[in-house]
């Protein structure tokens, strides 16, 4: 631990002064090219205190108090002609962490003088020691890098790549920042074009093992893998990845499955994409086929050994300038299930001064890809996935609850007005059926029991002014999700004739804006916030609550930003006020630091349909990013 | 009354750990005694609950002791072939939808010999489960299975509380866990379940 320590200390240190000092430069040549070599680093230092949500007998809500990481991402590209390649280096050094023996102590005494204080203590002991075992270990591996081959005929990368085909329901890996996830594909994509009768034909082929980052930094959890998952060419992809450690609490097993901090079986990956285009119309086809190891979890997708996505997409670019088309229908052969498909379909219309959006989605039995990761050790990769069908709904959303888009027939109608130069109106409807949300239906079964219908509508506006620099947009919206089945206040269905039945599932109204207000000379202010009454029978407190957050935020453009916010949470389980600062300057364009100071209510944060629960924090994030 | 109520579960949860009987050697896996993964031998927990739900009452008086060592079948002379302990918390939503179907997969599966118990470990605002609680949830869905509180959750050694349900299916001859699962996913725990029931001749 010691070592490992130093190690991950030298290397920050050494990114750091490298961030520090100007590290872009012409590095001599490559036969006749010259070389271009580019630093970046990214540096956080966070420091986490008393959450506030510490619970008796809770180990986990005692054990994500009192933390601090170091987290650096060293980034090195360079690039000479045709040729690209680059490396990046996280490390993360945790300079404080939890001690079972101290959280075990901790929630002895929260439990007050009770008989067997003794067992008591042994048992959360051993739980506090499983649940840090994979939990703020320092590491420092090589989480992404790549060799290059680029030219107007034929695109080679070998190592790791992001990669999407079609709209996301075959395959999609990419950097989510928001959610802290960053995913891609180690191994070889070759990419060639040409024209065939006036036509674009572009071939695509690629595979390896996937890549997903490996220490989630608001957690410090890590996912961890052992020789029994990485035989054969994964062992040289994982080479040099974090690895499954034993410890006091773990022991050391032959089989991933059975380790403790083995939370990660690398999933191996091939796929392809044909795609033929002219100006008016492009049609692709394209496949992935996942290969599975022993799996960590136990749903359906997880417990899949193979996993065959395929579809057909047809894409009309332009309707005569007056907007545009797509149309992608896929099939998703799984192990334990019937085949499912996917058809997903959106239209754009061009009218000025109106727009219209249609999408269109009807999914039966077809599932994210999801990765390999053992649920009951890693819980926080759970949305580590491959694929990213459309939701055919507003990017952020987030209550699309439980498998919903598995098993649904839905859409969304978006029309923009353009009322004058500077201001727009616009409203949605969203009208969807799902069979998977309010009940586990992983053979999509379309009975009436099984179904919510949900109303998703919403209005608002955007206004600019003064030559731009002062704009307004404001959304206000509303939520309908009932049952066709009513549900009882314990959640269950209801019997015929039971009292204080509901079919309402869930129901919101909300309020989001974001208005930037130019004060003259370089000043600003801005204000961001959304504000949420919402309503969840089964999860939910019972009754009605509201939350939300405010931003204030002044700029002095170019360097300085500052900014206020209020968070706020009426629901009795949790504390009722948040409260944050933050503090940013721009040395340059490229370099800057940032302060983040105060509380963040923990939330289900989604983007696209991609979720992950954030928990509270409370604490202070320094972010220090250079680039040359 | 809350604290009245969690004092006599919890004076009750500790008097079940003086009087139950130990594990023999023989059934410690690899020479260790209990484990937490899948083919490692489960601890002898106890609780406090209803053994037969139909008698289900927010009277603490009333509880029973259950402990996972009540299914332990080497001979083959109770019935039990597995025995299934689920978790189950008032806030989670998935655990409400488990429960919906659960007392049919049980009634179903019973006489071939499975035996469950399902541990309620926390109400609606994620505090300690109550035994108001335990008679609310085993009235709301019907519950036919021994259904306990564990307002202590000790079931944490084997999965942390926000995955839950857990799911911990054990061969009621030799106590070794054969599978844990986190979430409800009925299209493969059930297929597993019967597939063991299968191989065990039932």
């Amino acid at each position: 631990m010691t070592r490992s320590r130093l190690v991950a200390l030298a290397l920050s240190s050494v990114c750091a002064l490298a961030a520090g000092s100007a590290l872009g430069f012409d590095a001599g040549k490559l036969g006749k090219e010259s070389v271009q070599v580019d630093v970046t680093n990214a540096s956080t230092v966070m420091q986490n205190f008393d959450n506030r949500d510490t619970k008796p007998h809770q180990v986990t809500s005692v054990a994500n108090d009192d933390w601090g990481v170091w987290y650096n991402r060293f980034n090195l590209q360079a690039n000479s002609g045709v040729w690209n390649a680059g490396v990046r280096v996280d490390s993360a050094w945790f300079y404080t962490s939890p001690d079972p023996t101290e959280l075990a102590l901790e929630l002895t005494e929260l439990r007050g003088p009770l008989p067997d204080a003794a067992g008591y203590f042994r048992l959360r002991l051993t739980e506090a020691g499983t649940e840090l075992s994979n939990r703020y270990i320092n590491w420092i591996y090589p989480a992404k890098y790549y060799v290059g081959y680029s030219s107007p005929d034929v695109e080679a990368t070998v190592g790791d790549f992001y990669a999407q085909l079609g709209r996301g329901l075959v395959l999609s890996v990419r950097k989510l920042d928001e959610l802290a996830s960053d995913t891609t594909v180690r191994g070889l994509r070759v990419t060639a074009r040409a024209r065939v009768a006036g036509a674009r034909l572009r071939l695509t082929a690629l595979g390896g093992g996937m890549n997903p980052l490996r220490i989630d930094e608001a957690s410090g959890r890590y996912l961890g893998v052992d020789a029994s998952v990485t035989p054969g060419w994964l062992a040289i992809t994982e080479a040099g990845m974090p690895r499954a450690v034993s410890t006091d609490f773990v022991a050391e097993t032959p089989n991933c499955a059975s380790f403790g901090t083995c939370t990660y079986a690398p999933d191996r990956l091939a796929a392809a994409q044909l795609e033929l285009g002219t100006d008016a119309v492009t049609l692709a086809t394209q496949g992935s086929f996942l290969i599975r190891q022993e799996p960590l979890s136990a749903d359906v997708v997880r417990s899949s050994e193979q996993i065959l996505t395929a579809s057909q997409s047809a894409e009309l670019p332009d309707l005569g300038g007056h907007g545009a088309a797509y149309l992608e229908a896929a099939i998703q052969n799984l192990d334990r299930l019937d085949p499912g498909y996917a058809i997903y379909g959106s239209l754009t219309l061009i009218e000025l001064p109106l727009t219209v959006l249609a999408e269109a989605k009807h999914y039966r039995r077809f599932f994210p890809l999801s990765a390999n990761v053992k649920l009951s050790r890693a819980r926080e990769f759970n949305l580590v996935q491959y694929s990213a069908p459309p939701t055919a709904e507003a990017f952020w959303v987030d209550t699309l609850y439980e498998s919903f888009d598995t098993c649904t027939t839905g859409g969304r109608v978006k029309a923009d007005l353009q009322l004058g130069r500077d201001e727009s109106v616009f409203v949605w409807v969203n009208r969807s059926y799902s069979w998977a949300e309010s009940v586990a239906n992983e053979d999509c079964d379309t009975k009436g029991r099984n179904l919510n219908r949900v109303w998703d509508v919403a209005s608002g506006l955007d206004i600019s002014s003064q030559r731009r620099q002062s704009r307004m947009s404001a959304t206000i919206g509303a939520r309908f999700d009932q049952t066709d089945s009513e549900l009882d206040p314990a959640g269950d269905r209801c019997d015929p004739g039971e009292p204080d039945c509901t079919n309402v599932f869930y129901a919101e109204e909300y309020l989001r804006y974001d208005l930037i207000r130019w004060l003259g000379g370089p000043f600003a202010l801005q204000f961001q916030g959304w504000h949420r009454r919402r309503r969840q029978t089964i999860g939910g407190p019972g009754d009605r609550w509201f939350e939300g957050f405010n931003t204030t935020g002044f700029t002095i453009a170019p360097h300085l930003s500052l900014a206020f916010g209020i968070e706020y949470d009426t629901r009795p389980a949790l504390p009722s006020t948040y409260f944050n600062g933050l503090f940013g300057y721009k040395f340059t364009p490229d370099t800057s630091v940032s302060l983040f100071v105060g509380q963040r209510r923990g939330a289900l944060r989604c983007v696209g349909g991609v979720c992950r629960v954030f928990p509270p924090f409370e604490g202070a994030r320094l972010d220090f990013t250079a680039r040359f | 009354m809350r604290v009245t109520l969690a004092g006599c579960a919890a004076i009750a949860l500790a008097g079940c750990g003086s009087n139950t009987p130990e594990i023999p050697d023989e059934l410690k896996h690899g020479g260790n005694a209990y484990g937490v993964e899948e083919g490692d031998t489960v601890q002898n927990f106890c609780f406090v609950g209803f053994r037969d739900a139909a008698r289900a009452s927010a009277d603490p008086s009333t509880f029973d002791t259950v402990c996972f060592y009540d299914y332990h079948d080497p001979n083959a002379t109770k019935g039990y072939a597995l025995l299934l302990v689920n978790t189950a918390a008032v806030w989670c939503q998935a655990c409400k939808v488990e429960h919906g179907s659960l007392p049919d997969r049980y009634a179903a599966l019973a006489p071939r010999g499975l035996a469950l118990i399902s541990a309620l470990f926390e109400d609606s605002s994620s505090d300690p489960a109550q035994p108001k609680d335990l008679d609310a949830w085993i009235q709301a869905f019907g519950v036919n299975f021994p259904m306990v509180l564990d307002p202590e959750y000790q079931m944490g050694v084997y999965a942390s509380r926000e995955t839950a349900p857990l799911n911990l299916l054990i061969d009621a001859r030799s106590m070794v866990i054969l599978k844990r699962e986190v979430g409800d996913h009925p299209a493969v725990l059930w297929p597993f379940v019967e597939a063991k029931l299968a191989e065990r001749g039932r």
